[in-house]
């Protein structure tokens, strides 16, 4: 446990030394055109960000979870044999409360664009 | 029986079949029913006093710890869910229909949580309980449809502040999630009462463990609120709507708590010297700043710390005194905060309240609920004969009797100095000029009169017959 103590110690002050040094040494004289973002070198027109379609997020969101519950199916796909009836009524009912997810999702209307 | 009904109302709520207001009243229906179901229970069956059973192939287990928990939850909810009733259905909190579903699928994490018995079950009913509380932080906008809510003037507060709690909240579960894999990597075991029995035959020995223990114990810490994590709970309490902050700042802590104090997961000595630690932050913190606030709901938000800091003075205290002055202190601060944003609740439905000085000379506005108001505050800050000195008095008399001098003297001091900001407010209410409500009567609803009054009533009628009370919570914890 020596070594990592040591690890442990060693590298918060390395880093904080490092930080300290950049706080206090260098020349610090903030301007507004130094601290606008870059447009090319011309003055600036408007702001960087636009409106983003949260469709895409939603659609992401959806896909991640439905990806994750075929997942859980892979394993069921290959020892069916061996759970034979009683695990295919188990892995109904969790497929059964994962549908009811997307009933409720469906319902709510909101892929539409 | 909650699964079946949260089953039945997303099936219900996707086909529209009901109108949200009868699934509000049909969960109000269902959490009376199981209350009474555990009330039953702790009265009548003498099973549980010496030892618990475990369920679920030992994924769970039960005693009587966990159903007086379990009864505390219900209990609250019911009152939580009760506030839907309120306002017209115009400025009605079921306009968005999905949320009492958010809220019966917090207290099945909570339920579970209380019942669990796995490194496993914990983390999943820790997540269960916390997303519909960033859900429903973030679920309205301010709108004038969304008038009675109780917002800030802010746009998108809520939404500021949801998303606060969604990152800090997750930082929290990643926590917990990583102590959880420590402890397994330690002792290969995910059962509890398996790692107790590791943990009784090498005593300390376990090096790992204690890290992983101390990462679980401080992910708790930071979803509670307690300090030094406790940055997120002012801003997160302010920006919400008022009527989410009733069921947000008031009924994670119960399950978090009760988990925290009976659970032999964690190694006494470790964690009475952690939750020490953070209780002398919590009180400190929470008394300091709460005298430079001006809003109610922050100002709530700190008075939240300072009591969460008494709270974790008695889980420590838990192991060598074995008492039931930690529920007694969740009970009590339960019922006093529901009576305070109770009251909130129902000053905004006439007009929307959010610094201290528009409560100025609210006694020429509405007498009996200014009169509740000042001895719900009195209460919180300790002042016999009231409810809330009683169980501050159990408490440090506990810690006292342990020879904790200083930690005591430092919480005395602590609700004195919280004793300001209460003492403020009702100076503001009692003394003021009547500036911002311009002498205008206040109407409430008959559901949110009947509960403020009864607990009034129970903070008044303490001193006369406590018997009620004790009765119930003079169980011995089991460990």
């Amino acid at each position: 446990m020596n070594s990592l103590i040591i690890f442990i110690i060693l590298t918060p002050c390395i880093l904080s030394l490092v930080l300290i040094i950049n706080l206090l040494l260098p020349i610090n004289k903030p301007d507004f055109s130094k601290l606008s973002p870059y447009e090319c070198g011309m003055d600036i027109i408007g702001s960087a960000r636009e409106k983003f379609n949260i469709l895409f997020y939603l659609v992401a969101i959806l896909f991640l979870i439905f990806d994750i519950e075929v997942i859980f199916l892979f394993p069921f796909a290959t020892i069916l044999y061996d759970i034979s009836v009683y695990g295919y009524w188990i892995v109904f009912f969790f497929l059964i409360i994962l549908t009811l997810g997307f009933i409720f999702e469906l319902s709510k209307d909101i892929l539409n664009f | 029986m909650l699964t079946i009904s949260i089953i039945l109302f997303i099936i219900i709520l996707s086909f529209k079949i009901l109108k949200p207001v009868y699934i509000n009243r049909i969960s109000i229906l269902i959490s009376i029913y199981c209350s009474i179901i555990l009330l039953t229970i702790i009265f009548n069956t003498n099973v549980f006093y010496n030892y618990g059973i475990s369920i679920y192939n030992s994924l769970g287990y039960i005693s009587i710890n966990q159903i007086i928990g379990q009864l505390i939850v219900w209990f609250t909810i019911t009152l939580v869910l009760l506030l839907g009733e309120s306002g017209k259905t115009r400025k009605n909190i079921l306009r968005s229909s999905e949320y009492t579903l958010i809220i019966l699928l917090s207290i099945l994490g909570m339920n579970f949580l209380l019942i669990s018995n796995d490194l496993v079950t914990m983390s999943l009913a820790i997540e269960l309980i916390s997303f519909p509380l960033y859900i429903s932080a973030s679920l309205y906008k301010n709108d004038e449809i969304y008038e009675g809510l109780g917002f800030n003037k802010n746009n998108l507060s809520g939404i500021y502040a949801g998303l606060k709690y969604l990152l800090i909240g997750s930082l929290g579960s990643v926590f917990i999630l990583l102590g959880s894999v420590f402890i397994y990597g330690d002792t290969g075991l995910t059962n509890i009462t398996n790692i107790i029995e590791l943990l009784n035959i090498f005593n300390n020995k376990l090096e790992i463990y204690k890290i992983g223990s101390t990462l679980i114990i401080v992910g708790l810490l930071l979803k509670l609120g307690c300090a030094p994590f406790h940055n997120w709970a002012p801003d997160v309490y302010d920006g919400v709507p008022t009527i989410v902050t009733t069921w947000i700042s008031i009924v994670p802590k119960i399950p978090f708590l009760i988990f925290l104090s009976l659970h032999p997961l964690f190694i006494y000595p470790l964690l009475s010297n952690l939750t020490l630690f953070s209780s002398f932050c919590s009180l400190i913190i929470g008394s300091i700043m709460g005298l430079l606030i001006f809003r109610i709901k922050r100002l709530l938000a700190y008075s939240s710390i300072v009591h969460l800091g008494f709270i974790l003075l008695s889980i420590s205290c838990i192991y060598y005194i074995n008492t039931f002055t930690t529920i007694f202190y969740i009970v009590v601060y339960v019922i006093t905060s529901i009576n305070i944003f109770f009251i909130l609740n129902s000053i905004n439905l006439s007009k929307n309240i959010e610094l201290l000085s528009e409560l100025k000379g609210f006694v020429y506005n509405n007498k009996l609920l200014s009169f509740s108001l000042i001895i719900s505050f009195f209460s919180l800050a300790g002042i016999p004969p009231f409810l809330g000195f009683y169980s501050k008095y159990f408490i440090l008399l506990d810690s006292f009797n342990l020879e904790y001098y200083f930690i005591t003297f430092i919480s005395l001091l602590c609700s004195v100095i919280s004793c300001v900001y209460y003492l403020r407010i009702i100076k503001i209410i009692n003394f003021d000029d009547n500036i911002y409500m311009n002498y205008k009567s206040i109407h409430l609803n008959e559901t949110i009169s009947i509960v403020i009054s009864f607990f009034t009533f129970l903070t008044l009628t303490f001193v006369l017959n406590g018997n009620l009370i004790f009765n119930l919570f003079n169980t011995p914890f089991i460990i």
